[in-house]
């Protein structure tokens, strides 16, 4: 609608959004003892088997840097590497789309389905597509969008988000899943993973067979080439890109590699990152539709480029890091916090350390302020990347731009006004703080102030009441014996002064 | 409304690049910029043709089993065309398959003939519910890839083009719970980029759908307990033709 | 070779016994230590929290204290006994403008957590420590993942007489303090040291060690609720021991 011209829309959009609830949502996952047991559980295996997997690499730090140059040079030259993937993939016979924003994906989604008639689309799991809420929109058309994927099936069959970006039912227990199929199916189920998973084969075959329409993201897209890559363990996504007649892929711009050799050592580092395989069971990479001599395959494919604001993230080379993500969820697997409050506290489609940076540079500051403050700053999610993204300097990007904003806004606090609050009332006490620690005889005594009221809550813990936003501390943590007196005030302190500085 | 996203976003981006450029961004002093130079894009098919048809050694032949084997995928070494016929008939013994069904490529027909039977054999333009009822399904791998154990199955029209072995179908090795597939030893290559290579042909071009598969489909959706057969087939065998 | 000391603020005013040990380790290997009292804070808490406002006078006084110390007070390193600190000197440099960027590179360049410091600069393993017990260590994130540090406290760990260090399958987990992170979310970051807390009462050991005072308060404050008898020791305070080994360390 917007001419060439226009200003761009900056920011994006993230379907079902409610990230501005996380404080709220986040006592919630802690007293819920099953999914932190089930978390616990759940990401310790992966941890551990993502590990050894890349033991077994031997020059895993060049593997690494290969695949971090990869994805930054096609991020260099984003606006080149697109154009080239829509002249290669047009030349293939595959439909090239644009969609600056959500609404515009799903548009040219709805449009396709539409035409080919659909009643019923399988989907392959797609991030872009929970990003865009594609399902709302094609429910409210009148479609009906199955999940093919068998956690992003139990998911959908629970009516909730996925709570981890590669294994969406991650929280769920197996009695749940085998209550929930039993009551959605309406028949006993049984007790094990296998049985259950064949009843998920058995269901979704049927759904398969009747589809108009396949649905499904990419990992990877091809300039050189124009074709697109498509990695999975479960079939469902060589089911879903070759029964229906047509098939739409989406993807963000920001899946971009130039050339087709880009895809190996991309290859071999996502799987063992993600669920510590060697490699995953398939690797479908798609270049042409059906061709006149096949049986099988869709006549029709199509490719939507998604913006949503991530050319926005572009401007500056460390919020660009953000883009080089290749949705291998490690670093959900290692975050301590992630493992405490599980991924649907971050209300967002894309939780843990990613999520928390993502989340609010897509769909705005406003929106999502909060998430950036969803970590201890402990690096275990940079240490796993395997495109070394530097996630806490992100985080501490997106904190400063909540507090007090950057140049690129004029120096204007982005953030939702809870966190702003939150802010303001730590900007209060560091103020305080910064006039404190302005003077050596300032810190000295207040130094001497600090140790007495801790002395004072250790002996009567009831006070912390009164303590503000430290009272929380306080609350599962005895406060320490402070010592009678500072290091600076001692002895040894004073002996240690350098000459001319005699003053403390 | 197409036309306008791509230049809406295509101008967003240059925008952006040529902020980031510029430098003034204050974002730097959280991390220090990133230090990886790009190495510069050329014209040219960024890989070589690879001639893969050279003698495999027994060593790619053992290395492959070895890898399939760690991925619960099982793979029959056979020196002769009658010993691939044996291998599969055991297969199908073995498993109690009614119904196998075929793709068309000569070598599987040829060695599907040597095979004496006890099941009803498929061609594989059957109607999909048909396809829908068989128990196994013999295609032919274009591409084996020792590191992992992995088989390539393309599809399309690159048989005349780049001499793979190309099929028509992709169901017959995707639809039935167990997937037999026919792979020479000189097809062997010794990584998937090698395998990603050698699916260009002379001119570049690429066939329409190339899947590389390993081992049996899986999930480990329901607390990460590993299930082999989930939407792709819960068998995958690979009779390895060391004479070809 | 002289030293000047980053106490940190936290261990001046909470446990001067730990900076103490850490002067006596330094000078028990030779050093020279000043200390000047015109430190306070490196500026860490108000930097994570992304107030660059309160963050910047505080670091670039410490800064210019530290930069004094080297630059005209004829010290050849700075050295601390925190990772955390360390590492936010390195932020220094970018969050300062100048000539107090320029100072904040040289002090980032000078500065030495300890055990890095003992091990990779002074080459030094034993330190003549004696402390009976069985510990764990406990790696501090930004010491870890900024500043590599990881074999360095075990190897003075290991060569401390009576000692008994055995590894903590969660050693390299955050202990969830985080600065403001355990106040904003003071639920996720107990559940953080429960974690860790839970794997440790499994070990049977006396002490949780640990290079970082903040680490030290999270956990100590953790196992005290929870009734532990394991207690938080800092490195250099076991560094510094001269424990008998005949009685028995509670």
């Amino acid at each position: 609608m917007s001419p060439p011209d226009a200003k761009p829309n900056e920011t994006g959009y993230i379907h079902h959004l409610h990230a501005d609830q996380f404080d709220d949502l986040v006592p919630q996952a802690l007293a819920n003892v099953e999914l932190r047991g089930a978390l616990a559980k759940a990401t310790n295996t992966i941890r551990n088997r993502r590990a050894i997997a890349l033991e077994e690499i031997d020059d895993l730090q060049e593997l690494r840097s290969r695949a971090k140059s990869i994805k930054t040079e096609a991020l260099a030259h984003l606006d080149d590497h697109l154009e080239t993937f829509e002249r290669q993939a047009t030349a293939n016979g595959i439909h090239v789309h644009w969609a600056a924003d959500a609404e515009s994906a799903s548009a040219i989604v709805l449009d396709i389905a539409i035409k080919n008639k659909t009643r019923l689309a399988v989907k392959a799991k797609s991030m872009v597509s929970e990003e865009i809420g594609l399902n709302d929109a094609l429910i409210d058309a009148g479609i009906v969008p199955v999940e093919t994927d068998l956690g992003e099936w139990i998911v959908q069959l629970a009516e909730e988000p996925p709570s981890h970006i590669l294994a969406p039912a991650i929280h769920k227990r197996r009695r749940e899943i085998r209550d929930l199929l039993a009551r959605v199916l309406g028949r006993p189920m049984p007790d094990d993973a296998a049985g259950l998973t064949e009843v998920a084969r058995h269901e979704l075959r049927a759904r398969f067979a009747q589809a108009e329409l396949g649905i499904s993201g990419a990992n990877f897209l091809v300039a050189e080439t124009g074709s697109f890559l498509l990695i999975e363990n479960e079939g469902n996504i060589r089911l879903t890109t070759s029964l229906p007649r047509v098939h739409v892929a989406v993807a963000g711009i920001e899946k971009i590699v130039p050339r087709l050799k880009d895809l190996g050592p991309l290859v071999r580092i996502i799987t063992r990152s993600a669920t510590g395989q060697a490699i995953s069971c398939y690797q479908t990479l798609v270049t042409k539709p059906k061709t006149s001599p096949e049986d099988d395959g869709p006549e029709e494919i199509h490719l939507v480029l998604l913006d949503n604001g991530r050319s926005k993230l572009l401007e500056d080379d460390l919020t660009a890091e953000t883009l080089r993500c290749i949705r291998c969820s490690a670093c959900l697997n290692v975050c301590p916090v992630y493992r405490q409050i599980g991924g649907h506290a971050y209300g967002s489609v894309y939780p843990g350390p990613i999520g928390a940076i993502f989340t609010p540079q897509i769909a705005g500051m406003h929106a999502a302020s909060q998430l950036p403050g969803a970590s201890s700053l402990c690096g275990a999610c940079r240490e796993v990347c395997p495109v070394d993204i530097d996630i806490p300097g992100v985080l501490l990007h997106l904190r400063h731009r909540a507090a007090e904003g950057d140049q690129s806004t004029g120096n204007h606090p982005e953030a939702d006004p809870r966190t702003t609050e939150k802010t303001q009332s730590m900007r209060r006490g560091f103020r305080f703080w910064r006039w404190a620690m302005g003077s050596s005889r300032r810190f000295q005594v207040f130094g001497a102030v600090g140790r007495l009221l801790a002395t004072v809550i250790r002996q009567v813990p009831s006070l912390t009441k009164y303590a503000g936003p430290l009272a929380g501390w306080t609350d599962g943590r005895t406060v320490p014996r402070s010592p009678g007196r500072s290091f600076r005030s001692g002895k040894m302190a004073r002996r240690l002064r350098p000459e001319g500085q005699g003053r403390a | 409304m197409i036309k306008d996203d791509r230049a809406t976003i295509l101008s967003a981006i240059k925008a952006s690049l040529a902020q980031a450029a510029s430098g003034r961004t204050m974002s730097r002093l959280h991390g220090p910029p990133p230090s990886i130079a790009a190495p510069p894009l050329t014209n040219q098919p960024s890989i070589p043709a690879v001639d893969r048809h050279g003698p495999a050694s027994t060593h790619a032949a053992a290395g492959f089993q070895a890898a399939l084997d760690r991925v619960q995928g099982v793979c029959h070494r056979v020196t002769s065309d009658a010993g691939a016929a044996d291998a599969l008939q055991a297969v199908i013994a073995d498993l109690g398959v009614r119904r196998v069904v075929r793709s068309d490529d000569s070598l599987v027909i040829e060695i599907l003939e040597r095979v004496i039977g006890g099941f009803e054999l498929l061609p594989p333009n059957v109607d999909r519910a048909r396809l829908l009822e068989c128990g196994l399904g013999v295609s032919r791998a274009t591409i084996g890839v020792v590191e992992y154990g992995t088989i390539v199955l393309t599809s399309g029209d690159m048989a005349g083009v780049s001499g793979s072995p190309t099929e028509r179908q992709r169901l017959v090795s995707l639809l039935p719970a167990t997937h037999v597939a026919i792979l020479a030893s000189s097809d062997l290559v010794e990584t998937w980029d090698a395998a990603l290579a050698s699916l260009r042909s002379a001119s570049g071009d690429l066939p329409p759908t190339a899947t590389f598969a390993t081992g049996p489909s899986r999930t480990a959706d329901i607390e990460l307990e590993l299930v082999l057969g989930v939407h792709g087939p819960k068998n995958q065998h690979v009779i390895l033709l060391e004479h070809r | 070779m002289r030293i000047a000391l980053f106490v940190t603020c936290l261990m001046d005013q909470f446990r001067p016994e730990a900076a103490e040990a850490t002067v006596s380790v330094l000078e028990h290997c030779g050093c020279e230590v000043v200390f000047d009292p015109r430190q306070t804070c490196c500026g860490q808490p108000a930097f994570n929290a992304g107030l660059h406002q309160e963050a910047i006078p505080v670091c670039r006084g410490a800064v210019r204290v530290l930069d004094d110390q080297i630059t005209r007070g004829g010290c050849d390193a700075i050295v601390t006994p925190s990772g955390s600190c360390a590492a936010m000197f390195r932020h220094a440099i970018g969050l300062l403008d100048g000539e107090d960027a320029a100072a904040a590179k040289r002090v980032a360049e000078a500065t030495h957590e300890l055990s890095e410091f003992l091990v990779r600069r002074l080459q030094r393993i034993d330190v003549g420590a004696s402390w009976p017990g069985r510990v764990a260590w406990h790696d501090a994130c930004h010491g870890l993942r900024e500043l590599g540090i990881k074999s360095e406290p075990r190897r003075l760990l290991e060569a401390v007489d009576g000692l008994d260090l055995v590894e903590s399958s969660t050693c390299d987990r955050c202990c969830g303090f985080g600065g403001t992170f355990s106040v904003n979310l003071p639920g996720v970051s107990t559940g953080m040291a429960d974690d860790k807390i839970d794997e440790l009462e499994t070990l049977g050991i006396d002490a949780i060690v640990s290079g970082d005072a903040s680490c030290l308060m999270q956990l100590e404050g953790r196992l005290e609720a929870r009734g532990s008898r394991i207690r938080g020791v800092h490195l250099a305070e076991i560094l510094a021991a001269r424990e008998p080994l005949t009685r028995a360390n509670s």
